[in-house]
């Protein structure tokens, strides 16, 4: 009876079509997800850098993984681990590994931690951007640091980082409103 | 039962991730190359939408400034006609010249530097990261672009093909802290192998080496594949270390990165990497260098 009074014009689907389209982390699908990741690495290596110069160099990859590894099943986060990290050291002279082994730590320190936080607050979500940015970021200056690049003290490349950290954060934050409401269901899978 | 051996296994994934680093720093820390072609799976699928982005970008600010922001076009084009006129007059003069050198070449049997064929691309996703300095270019493998394969403008060197995709590759910068050139001091014929440092590069040369301000290096044509007497850039600072042996020479490359659109790979590329790479495969590439030497 009801499925009668769903309406099924074409607006609508098409509004349900978009819906069901809509780039997000953690659809339900893997394909689906996998596809959204290399958008979001799209957008990060090739389109920021465009529009915002040398202060478009963000960090949109980490927040979306940070939400893979506190929703979905270990395997499905390291298969993201695998293709974020590849895509990353494949468009950038980073040495091979990089991201792979900071991600995959990652990854493995939030499976453990998982279960034992109550995901409906902000908190945990927060802290959790926080520190998986700044790891990562930590881990590139060290290797940065290893291979005596970059001087790490000119205000642009401190300038970046902040902007970076902030905009992590903040994505991170706005992709997960979501799961942060008292009566949320849990994330975690259980 | 099950459920303390599920505990054990994740007990090792995650002293297995905490080890990763530790295997990660005694790697070569040496950027994935083409050898491994599943790597590039990504990028193969990345590159056509990357292209659509830039050109569409481009075709839009191409627009932008050729049909709408025309202000100050009259008095700019007033300004071109007198420097026109003053560009004629130097370019016969220069003609002349070029006729004189050319001439002279011929006279002392002087061969030109460079005879190998060259391929120009247009640079796609200029941008790359802070600290590790890339550049994609639109010809690939399809292009017989190889790896090793040097890169370079009008104005000088812009850096060597680093890993190739079928209509794309990757140029690793000049400026980039992994990348090492062999060049002269053109002045005094002094030679130093060159390292990247983000936005500029570092020479470490003796300090009896003379050495001046402005003094313009160039490719000493050795190893790397770099024909010899391509510009590089010119030395900007000299700094002498605290154990009185070595100074430190800062270099300002002649290519300005950020506003590179065409580059010109040549194809003289390094012929004993090529001849090793035949033999040994390209997987030799990512063998660690005392086991390149020892194979």
């Amino acid at each position: 009876m009801i499925d009668i009074l769903e309406r099924r014009d074409a607006l609508t689907r098409l509004r349900r079509t978009l819906r069901k389209w809509r780039p997000r982390p953690n659809t339900g699908s893997l394909t689906k997800d996998l596809i959204f990741l290399l958008i979001i690495a799209f957008i990060q290596i090739t389109v920021l850098p465009y529009l915002f110069g040398s202060l478009g160099y963000l960090d949109l990859i980490t927040p979306w993984l940070v939400i893979t590894f506190i929703r979905q099943r270990p395997l499905q986060g390291t298969i993201h681990v695998i293709v974020a990290a590849l895509v990353l050291e494949t468009r950038l002279a980073v040495p091979a590994g990089l991201y792979i082994c900071a991600y995959w730590i990652l990854a493995n320190v939030i499976f453990t931690v998982r279960p034992a936080l109550s995901w409906r607050y902000k908190t945990p979500w927060l802290v959790s951007y926080a520190t998986a940015t700044l790891w990562v970021m930590l881990f590139e200056l060290f290797v940065i640091n290893f291979l005596q690049t970059a001087s790490l003290s000119q205000p642009v490349y401190i300038a970046q980082q902040v902007v970076r950290f902030l905009v992590s954060i903040s994505f991170g934050m706005y992709l997960s409103r979501e799961w942060m409401t008292i009566d949320a269901e849990e994330p975690v899978p259980q | 039962m099950a459920k303390s051996r599920a505990r054990v296994f994740w007990r090792l994934i995650l002293v297995a991730s905490l080890l990763s680093p530790f295997v990660f720093f005694s790697s070569t820390l040496r950027p994935w190359t083409t050898a491994s072609q599943f790597t590039l799976v990504t990028q193969e699928i990345l590159y056509p939408f990357e292209y659509v982005w830039d050109s569409g970008s481009g075709f839009v600010g191409r627009v932008w400034n050729h049909y709408f922001a025309l202000t100050g076009v009259s008095k700019e084009n007033t300004l071109l006609k007198s420097d026109v006129a003053v560009l004629k007059t130097k370019l016969l003069d220069y003609e002349d010249k070029l006729q004189e050198i050319t001439r002279l070449r011929n006279l002392l049997g002087f061969t030109q530097h460079f005879q190998g064929a060259h391929l120009v691309a247009e640079v796609i996703g200029a941008r790359s990261y802070p600290s590790f300095k890339t550049l994609r270019i639109s010809k690939g493998k399809r292009d017989s672009v190889k790896v090793g394969m040097p890169v370079v403008t009008a104005e000088g060197v812009v850096g060597r093909v680093i890993r190739t995709g079928q209509k794309f590759a990757d140029v690793h910068l000049l400026i980039d802290a992994n990348f090492n050139l062999d060049v002269l001091l053109q002045r005094t014929r002094v030679r130093g192998v060159l390292k990247g440092a983000d936005t500029h590069c570092l020479l470490k040369l003796n300090r009896r080496a003379e050495v001046r301000i402005g003094d313009t290096l160039i490719t000493s044509g050795i190893v790397g594949g770099f024909a010899k007497g391509l510009q590089v850039g010119k030395v900007v600072r000299i700094s002498y270390e605290s154990d009185n042996i070595s100074q430190t020479i800062t270099v300002e490359p002649w290519t300005d990165f950020d506003r590179i659109e065409e580059v010109i790979v040549l194809e003289n590329h390094d012929q004993e990497l090529q001849k090793i790479i035949e033999t040994a495969g390209e997987s030799w590439l990512d063998k660690p260098f005392d086991e390149q030497k020892g194979g």
